[in-house]
């Protein structure tokens, strides 16, 4: 799924900011994303946010077409990337947002929901929800910006079945992790792009799947049973991609 | 008695010395509750602009072509908060003063839309410890002074006051913004950097004021 968002890293040191774009594009390998870091004078660089660097990362995402999130790391970086929000033509800055947000968690969050194909307004709302991940409020507004339908499919399964309809519509299915490192960063993302593909609200274990952080606070082990609730117009091709991919585990063995 | 382009070159100029001259005092404000860089930034962008003014082919005719200069220099040279701070209060001051001469409400007017543009781009309430405690008294003087039919020179002379004692109140203040808000309550018994540089941006402004007058005469 081609992304349509871009997003754009600025940190008060380039380091920082590459290294989190790494971080997030290793989840998400077909987002552009644009690390800005550092304020160079006289060819060395010092710590700072630089607003024509910044301005012209975010011309570049523009230019080619995408919209873009713009996420700081600490305040003078939200700054100037607002100020930027400002300088561009009201065309242009229609199309970008600075949402705030924790500068890790958010780059990945948005990176990941980017690259389930999803729009500005959902992608913006990936990274400031991000901030959840810190006090333990797992289903919160930012996370799940179309509704509560993410988390309420209503199923309670019975042991081991596989239960078609039910009183909600929700479709759901137990099935065994398949790798032996467990539901970590990686196979959690492979799992929340995969749910981005299909008109349907998957949760495992209760965790909307759409949450790289919300599959990872699962903690779940190798070979641990996890039950899959599909909801919606897809949801059963969506439960069977999904169960077929935590079979297989998720890119691993 | 008004003032015009070349009061506001002079006024950069000022405020380059003043903020080259303090550039020690403000970093070790900032150091105490910040990242200790505000007067290394606040000079290297200060001298950019100077730098800037003095390379245009043609003679500026409005304030305003000043400040916007100004504005958009400082926003790329100064590399912390202060340069998006300082350039958004510049950039709002350049539309409010696009003529060639401002009189005491002209003068009022600069320093509100400074105010504005402080307040816009970093959300801060007065009392918060920021640049916006040392604008805001400022703009306030200003506009009662002028109110009382003061000149330019003494609406500034007001503005420079206020902001000076509006700096005095930081020190009082827990910054709850910016990089000093981590160190809460530690931060009280430092006067903000942002604040301190303001009055003396503010100063630059009256010290062009009163060499425009004296020269006038």
């Amino acid at each position: 799924m081609t992304a349509r968002v871009g997003i754009v890293l600025v940190a008060h040191a380039a380091e920082l900011a590459r290294g989190t774009a790494s971080v997030a594009k290793q989840m998400a390998p077909d987002v552009p994303v644009e690390a800005v870091g550092g304020f160079w004078v006289d060819g060395l660089e010092s710590l700072g946010t630089d607003v024509d660097a910044v301005r012209a990362a975010v011309s570049r995402l523009l230019d080619d077409g995408r919209d873009v999130v713009v996420l700081g790391d600490l305040g003078s970086a939200v700054l100037t990337a607002e100020l930027v929000l400002e300088l561009l033509d009201d065309a242009e800055s229609g199309r970008v947002r600075v949402p705030g947000g924790p500068f890790v968690e958010g780059a990945v969050a948005a990176a990941v929901r980017a690259a389930g194909g999803a729009g500005l307004e959902d992608v913006a709302a990936a990274a400031r929800g991000a901030a959840l991940i810190w006090n333990g409020n797992v289903s919160g507004a930012g996370e799940a910006p179309e509704g509560g339908a993410v988390s309420e499919g209503g199923a309670s399964p019975e042991d081991g079945a596989v239960s078609d309809g039910g009183e909600s519509g929700a479709l759901s299915s137990r099935v065994v992790l398949g790798n032996t490192t467990g539901l970590h960063a990686r196979p959690a993302a492979i799992l929340a792009r995969l749910v981005a593909g299909f008109d349907a609200s998957v949760t495992v274990n209760g965790a909307p799947a759409e949450s790289v952080f919300e599959l990872m606070k699962l903690a779940a082990d190798g070979g641990a049973e996890l039950e899959v609730v599909a909801v919606g117009p897809g949801a059963s091709e969506a439960r069977d991609a999904v169960v077929a991919a935590i079979a297989s585990g998720l890119g691993e063995r | 008695m008004t003032l015009g382009v070349t009061w506001a070159l002079d006024w950069m100029r000022r405020t380059a010395a003043l903020v080259v001259a303090h550039r020690e005092e403000l970093s070790e404000l900032d150091r105490q509750i910040g990242d200790g860089d505000h007067g290394e930034n606040l000079a290297r962008g200060f001298t950019a602009v100077i730098t800037k003014l003095d390379e245009q082919p043609t003679p500026l005719q409005h304030v305003g072509e000043v400040l916007r200069i100004a504005a958009t220099t400082l926003m790329s040279t100064v590399g912390g908060a202060s340069g998006p701070l300082y350039g958004t209060a510049f950039l709002r001051a350049s539309r409010a003063t696009a003529r060639t001469e401002l009189d005491a409400e002209g003068m009022v007017a600069l320093l509100e839309a400074c105010l504005e543009g402080v307040r816009d781009r970093g959300g801060a309430a007065l009392g918060d410890k920021t640049m916006a405690d040392a604008w805001f008294p400022a703009a306030e003087a200003a506009a009662q002074s002028a109110e009382h039919g003061a000149t330019p020179v003494e609406v500034l002379r007001a503005a420079t006051l206020a902001a000076r004692r509006g700096v005095e109140a930081t020190a009082q203040l827990a910054a709850v913004r910016g990089r000093a808000s981590f160190l809460g309550d530690l931060s009280i018994g430092v006067a903000d950097p942002g604040a301190a540089s303001t009055a003396l941006v503010i100063e630059a402004a009256h010290d062009a004021a009163v060499a425009a007058v004296s020269r006038a005469a």
